[in-house]
């Protein structure tokens, strides 16, 4: 499957637009491997998935630049950011690799928290110096036995950049992107299982995690009470306010309403279901409902080109004969402002709709609407009006704060570090990685903002194909 | 901040302590903590795992030939093995503070965020992201596909018809 890749035009064009706005980070991959062994190994290679490289240091370098380009994208410092990458033999074909923070800085000049710890590439930002010059501001390390067929079977690591892996390969740029997402600032510096900070004081990213029911952050626990909140699960929340405001546009739907208005004979709340693609809807929408037309033997199918739809409204069609990705991106293409999709089955059933082939092309919000409910507005039109509200969000408290992992123990767990695994859509920085997340920073920069970093523009553009380079924002080291 | 050489003593010397303190921690009583993992005492996804391996009903595929193979203490216990020098390594942290009140902390390699992969049964893959090293064992042998197989809650999702 054809996987897209970052394509960085608005942010560039955002950042170039917006006055203030300071430069992209220099982002510098030191690399820490001795000659021909890591990042130095001479063995040949051929070029792949748009990796130019010949040897395979050359491949497993331009895959780390590649990610430090997507990162220098959104993310602003007068200082360098200095990241330690070595490729070692692990002796397992388990470990992929991992991410250490390496130094943190607490109360220094300017800090905008006082006694939290903050991860050095953010300390360095805020202060515009570098606190530790010349020095790594976080490792990686990935396991070179991956490409070693006497350790691991082959293929290994796929070292494209297009996301095109063979089967059984491991294509290194998600790891990567998620990894270095850690090291830059979405990482608690307290042992979940104990409560107790690494440092001695928890850091900015411990700061805002909020135990919904303790009603209380991380920073105002005991190290009991935090070990205790690491499991609660549902109710361990971020609460950051740049996070906060990306909420209603990043997570999708769960449970809906649907409000007829008019006409008063079937005015009423109607329940409804949120898809797992599409855009996500606002907390509100109003709108006139218009049953769609394609012209066809099975006109309110959407499986075609509606025809006649008026733009703007809200459109109605009903399940059967193509996918429901198809119909709703049929909708969007009349301009609706949304779709709602009523059962042909199941009389009160709703369905969690899937996105098919067509679905991930789809920006408007998708709705499900159970056959009883469906026949009843679908009796009416012309002249229904009425409001698309959600009552919750995937991977979102009650109170609208975005939540993050705290499974219980008999779940295989991971870190605090990561959002739920509830999260719909699938996250960047979820703790099991997604074959549909694999290239997409999503909420990850408005995080770094609360942390303390500064980031451009929020508008995501995602396309097809590989930018190497395109603002020099990142340069490779040998220490 | 180390040196690399430095760093690389350091990182042969602890290594060889995880490997001396786990081999200890898999013959020690089950309340016992694991100073080295993020999992304090016998944690849940290892009781987990010792009924499933208990009951002989976790298979997993062995991350270097591929081959499904049934859970056993013995491939546990090697497959912690390996995995140990990844996680919580070292235990202690540096923190100075200097005259103008700046704290500095240095990690000494704690606080890993650890990938880790698998291939699932079906031959699907699968990947992880993990601090705690019990967690990590969990995931790598399947336990909470098994779960998942054993669970009743899973939604079902639709595409088409």
């Amino acid at each position: 499957m054809m996987k897209t890749r970052y394509l960085v035009a608005l942010a560039i064009l955002t950042m170039l637009l917006s006055p203030g706005v300071g430069a992209a980070a220099n982002f510098v991959i030191v690399n820490g491997d001795g000659p021909g062994e890591g990042l130095n190994d001479t063995t040949p290679a051929t070029p792949v998935g748009g990796n130019t490289g010949t040897t395979l240091g050359a491949q497993r370098l331009i895959v780390l630049e590649a990610v430090a380009d997507a990162w220098a994208q959104r993310v602003v410092s007068s200082v360098d950011i200095r990241i330690l990458a070595r490729f070692n033999p692990m002796g397992n074909c388990n470990v992929l690799g991992s991410t250490s923070p390496g130094t943190a800085y607490m109360n220094f000049p300017g800090a905008p928290v006082p006694n939290v710890f903050y991860h050095s590439a953010i300390a360095d930002s805020i202060t515009g110096t570098d606190q530790n010059p010349g020095n790594a501001d976080f490792f990686i390390t990935y396991n070179s036995d991956w490409d070693d067929p006497a350790q691991c079977t082959p293929p290994g690591f796929y070292y494209g950049l297009d996301g095109n892996e063979p089967a059984g390969a491991e294509d290194l740029f998600p790891v990567v992107l998620h990894e270095m997402g850690h090291g830059l600032g979405f990482a608690s510096f307290v042992n979940s299982s104990t409560g107790v900070p690494y440092f001695g004081a928890p850091g900015i990213f411990d700061y805002y995690i909020l135990d919904m029911t303790a009603g209380l952050h991380w920073t105002e626990m005991s190290n009991a009470q935090r070990a205790a909140s690491a499991t609660n699960d549902g109710n361990l929340a971020w609460d950051g306010p740049n996070v906060t405001a990306e909420v209603p546009t990043t997570f999708f739907a769960g449970a809906m309403d649907l409000e007829v208005t008019s006409p008063p004979g079937i005015a009423g709340t109607y329940g409804a279901l949120g898809a797992g693609f599409g855009g996500a809807p606002p907390d509100e929408m109003s709108g006139e409902f218009e049953l769609v037309n394609t012209g066809s033997a099975t006109p309110s199918d959407a499986c075609g080109p509606l025809v006649g739809f008026t733009p703007g409204r809200i459109a109605i069609m009903n399940r059967g004969n193509c996918e429901f990705g198809l119909k709703a991106l049929n909708s969007e293409n009349a301009g609706a402002s949304a779709a709602v999709i009523a059962n042909d089955r199941d009389g009160t059933v709703l369905v969690l709709m899937g996105a098919g082939v067509d679905g991930g092309a789809v920006t408007i919000p998708v709705v499900a609407l159970g056959q009883n409910d469906g026949a009843t507005i679908e009796a009416e039109l012309p002249g229904v009006s009425g409001i698309l509200r959600v009552n919750n969000r995937l991977g979102v408290h009650a109170s609208g704060l975005a939540l993050l992992y705290a499974p219980t123990t008999v779940a295989p767990g991971s870190s605090i570090s990561h959002w739920d695994v509830t999260a719909s859509p699938d996250l960047l920085m979820e703790p099991f990685t997604s074959v549909d997340v694999f290239d997409q920073l999503d909420l990850t920069p408005a995080q770094f903002k609360d942390v303390g970093h500064t980031v451009t523009g929020f508008t995501e553009i995602f396309a097809d194909g590989f930018e190497s380079n395109d603002t020099g924002a990142w340069s490779s080291t040998t220490p | 901040m180390r040196t690399t050489a430095q760093m690389s003593v350091c990182m042969s010397l602890c290594a060889a302590m995880i490997l001396t303190v786990t081999t200890l921690a898999l013959v020690t009583p089950a309340s016992a903590a694991d100073p080295l993992s993020e999992s304090v005492g016998r944690s849940a996804s290892m009781i987990a795992l010792d009924e499933r391996i208990a009951a002989g009903d976790l298979k997993y595929r062995d991350s270097r030939t591929g081959e499904v193979v049934v859970a056993t203490h013995a491939r546990i216990a090697m497959l912690r093995l390996e995995l140990a020098p990844h996680f919580g390594w070292p235990v202690e942290a540096d923190v100075a503070t200097a005259a103008d009140g700046t704290v500095r902390g240095e990690s000494n390699g704690a606080m890993r965020d650890v990938h880790v992969a698998r291939t699932n049964l079906d031959g699907t893959r699968a990947r992880g992201c993990f601090r705690d090293l019990d967690a990590a064992i969990a995931f790598v042998v399947g336990l909470d596909e098994y779960q998942k197989e054993h669970a009743d809650d899973q939604a079902d999702t639709a595409v088409a018809e």
